[in-house]
């Protein structure tokens, strides 16, 4: 009966692995560019038969986004989707991601648009879309105080903790300095594993980190940039140009009126130090 | 003790709670009906069938729920074709994978009803499905609350890792605020009591019907 | 087809060591549950109500609150009353609290079920209240508590999964890591439930194995099988346990 028991479990689930990786359009994981080149569908034409537009943002990454008091989203991506939704004329639904979930979820049609500190880079390019950049930030170290640590070359044999699905910490491998990583659900666990000491710093945008050592207290924020400026964007379907396009013009309108530097100012306390496009 | 901040938290903390308790709800019927379905899979004569029921409780017993949980939201707009509602599709898992549980309560349940019943009931000429809808079942019924009932609140429970997919229950309210606060404490302790109130009675009702079952 | 699953099979280390962790904890996790266990089982039984009050409150509070939130709790609360721990030995705590909690109650059923003409024969024939308890009742207690044991054991083993909320690296988290890597969730979850019911039918087998060689007369192989909760017909007396 025993062996029986086994061999019913591992046949069900070889058959179970074959029907469902098999069986399925596009072979087992849909083809992140909407189907059929013929009929396109953009997500443009979906918010406004809804009329609704889901926002994904990470809300437990104050300023950017949180709860407030009564549970409701709040914070400068908040603020910046609730333009998106006047300028749609939609009502917005604020859909709380976090970093490991946000392309799964832009990719399966949970959400329109990935706000989430996403920074564009060529290997996230593969699989997503991403419009103009929005805000810019440097990579920074959060440590306490009392560690002492300075700079990246302290942290050799340290622990850093990370959020799941971020690429925080390659940068680190790629300058060779040897780290344990701890990955978090969400970066909010990730500050408070620091704080108590379960980890020894976190690297993350500089924005919210200034921001976090602010709030609290035996927190601070190592100077000097870690990697070179990222350019943080929206994130969108792979191959969606005309929702693409919308985003890049409302980005636009909300730079030339000045309105994203205000909100800006209104969440950091200060002007955005960078600019949105490199001066070359 | 910060009572101020769970005073403060409380609206949304029982509105939490009120997801919860309908999540618990949704996956109770849920989870019964499947449970009974394989249940009576099991117990059939046809091997196939059987013997799919025997995988389906071998693969949700042996695995953890996080994972039924993550392959139901990823997977449903593979499969389905439209995407499932976190509230929808914690509800499927939590049905799929207790109903695994459920299963083998109701199976032991009807193979301790007296074979010398089933017989009877053969012999008095009723069909087999009367047999077992109006003989076997409702003698199921008195012995499988307890263990039952006590897979429910095993259930009530795991709303709360419902949470890893991100819906919003009790568990993300109080993990919410925790992130916004820093004050973990005052705030877990809120949460476990919310929990507590809601088990406990019901493990309560388990035991004290557990030893009425037995001593009949 | 074949990419995929290649691709997702080139992270067969990192799943390994996920498991070989998970593992790890499990076991650890299961020592201080039946530590814990022991200990309270006693105590719900001893006769000094104080004691009995603790036990009986520990009991009830951990069976009553899910484990997701006790496992919070160890790891982001008690720092706030100076207690660091760091991922790993709080997930061992954790789970070990708090399936010890189920198995004090699965222990107080076993010493129960020895029946009362063991222990009266035992004392009739001049054995002292700890002798009978240590050579008369734990043995058979023993028996009879060892499948419902497994049990707990697998529930370990499953709780474990839950540990990739405090960033411990088993085998749900590096999943979910490598399906934000690789987008091919349909195969990277897969492997991850392959993985868990090839641990747990390993860890199911090695008790049984286990039984049969400790106990004696040996409890055949096949008692770990169908999980079933043990009915009783009413009005029919207890079959004799397993010979």
């Amino acid at each position: 009966m025993r062996l029986g028991r086994v061999q019913v479990t591992l046949v069900a689930t070889a058959v179970a692995a074959a029907a469902l990786t098999g069986c399925t359009p596009g072979g087992g994981n849909g083809d992140s560019s909407s189907g059929g080149g013929g009929s396109v569908s953009s997500a443009l034409k979906a918010i406004q038969q809804r009329g609704e537009v889901r926002v994904g943002d990470c809300l437990s990454f104050a300023p950017f986004g949180f709860k407030d008091k009564s549970g409701k989203p709040d914070g400068y991506d908040v603020d910046i989707a609730k333009e998106l939704a006047k300028s749609l004329g939609v009502k917005l639904n604020v859909v709380d991601t976090t970093s490991a979930n946000r392309i799964p979820n832009l990719q399966t049609d949970k959400v329109d648009v990935v706000f989430c500190n996403f920074t564009r880079n060529g290997e996230r390019e593969k699989e997503v879309g991403f419009t103009d950049p929005y805000v810019v930030a440097t990579e920074s170290l959060l440590v306490r105080k009392s560690s002492g640590i300075k700079s990246a070359q302290d942290l050799k044999g340290k622990t850093v903790a990370t959020v799941k699905g971020s690429t925080n910490a390659d940068v680190l491998a790629e300058k060779g300095i040897h780290v344990d990583t701890q990955q978090y659900d969400t970066s909010q666990a990730a500050i408070l594993a620091v704080k108590q000491g379960q980890a020894d710093t976190m690297i993350e945008d500089s924005n919210f980190l200034t921001y976090q050592a602010k709030e609290n207290p035996s927190l601070t924020v190592t100077k000097g940039a870690l990697v070179p400026l990222e350019y943080n964007a929206f994130g969108v379907k792979q191959g969606d140009q005309v929702w693409t396009n919308y985003l890049n013009h409302f980005l636009f309108e909300l730079n030339a009126s000045g309105q994203n530097k205000v909100l800006y100012h209104k969440w950091f306390g200060v002007n955005p130090r960078y600019p949105l496009q490199p001066r070359y | 003790m910060n009572t101020d901040l769970i005073i403060e938290s409380l609206p949304q903390l029982l509105h939490g709670l009120a997801v919860t308790v309908g999540l618990s709800v949704a996956a109770i019927a849920g989870s019964t009906v499947i449970g009974l379905l394989v249940a009576t899979a099991r117990t059939s004569k046809l091997p196939v069938i059987s013997q799919l029921g025997r995988a389906y409780v071998e693969i949700f017993r042996g695995s953890p729920l996080p994972i039924t949980l993550l392959f139901i939201y990823f997977g449903a707009v593979y499969y389905l074709g439209y995407s499932l509602n976190l509230f929808v599709a914690a509800t499927v898992g939590l049905s799929l994978y207790h109903g695994a549980y459920v299963a083998e309560i109701f199976r032991s349940g009807i193979e301790a009803v007296h074979v010398g019943q089933r017989e009877a009931a053969q012999v008095l000429g009723l069909s087999n499905s009367q047999v077992f809808f109006s003989v076997v079942l409702p003698q199921t019924r008195r012995i499988v609350m307890p263990p039952l009932v006590g897979q429910y609140i095993s259930l009530v429970k795991d709303t709360s890792i419902a949470f890893l997919i991100g819906t919003v229950e009790l568990m993300k309210v109080g993990q919410s605020i925790v992130d916004r606060t820093g004050q973990s404490v005052p705030i877990y302790l809120s949460v476990a009591v919310l929990y507590f109130i809601i088990c406990y009675p019901l493990s309560v009702w388990v035991r004290r019907s557990d030893r009425k079952v037995v001593s009949q | 087809m074949t990419y995929q699953w290649q691709t997702v099979l080139g992270y067969l280390p990192q799943y390994l060591h996920a498991a070989l962790l998970a593992l790890r904890i499990t076991v650890l996790a299961f020592i201080l549950a039946t530590v814990c266990a022991t200990v309270a089982a006693l105590a719900r039984n001893s006769s000094v109500g104080m004691l009995r009050l603790v036990a009986g409150v520990y009991v009830e509070v951990i069976r009553n609150t899910p484990v997701l939130l006790q496992i919070f709790i160890v790891f982001f609360a008690l720092p706030s009353f100076g207690l660091h721990f760091h991922a790993v030995t709080a997930g061992v705590l954790a789970l070990g609290i708090n399936v010890g909690a189920y198995m004090c109650e699965v222990f107080r059923a076993g010493i129960a079920s020895v029946t009362r003409g063991q222990t009266e024969a035992a004392q009739i024939l001049g054995l002292s209240r700890r002798q009978t308890f240590v050579f008369v009742v734990v043995p058979q207690a023993l028996r009879n508590v060892y499948p419902a044991t497994v049990n707990n054991l697998l529930q370990v083993l499953l709780g474990t999964s839950l540990l990739t909320a405090i960033a411990v690296p088993e085998i749900t988290g590096v999943a979910i890591v490598i399906n934000a890597r690789t987008l091919l969730f349909v195969q990277v979850f897969l492997m991850a439930l392959l993985l868990y019911l090839v641990l747990s039918n390993l860890l199911s087998l090695a008790a049984a194995v286990l039984g049969r060689v400790i106990f004696r007369p040996p409890l055949p192989i096949g008692f770990v099988g169908p999980r079933l909760p043990r009915f009783k017909r009413p009005g029919r007396p207890e079959r004799a346990v397993v010979s």
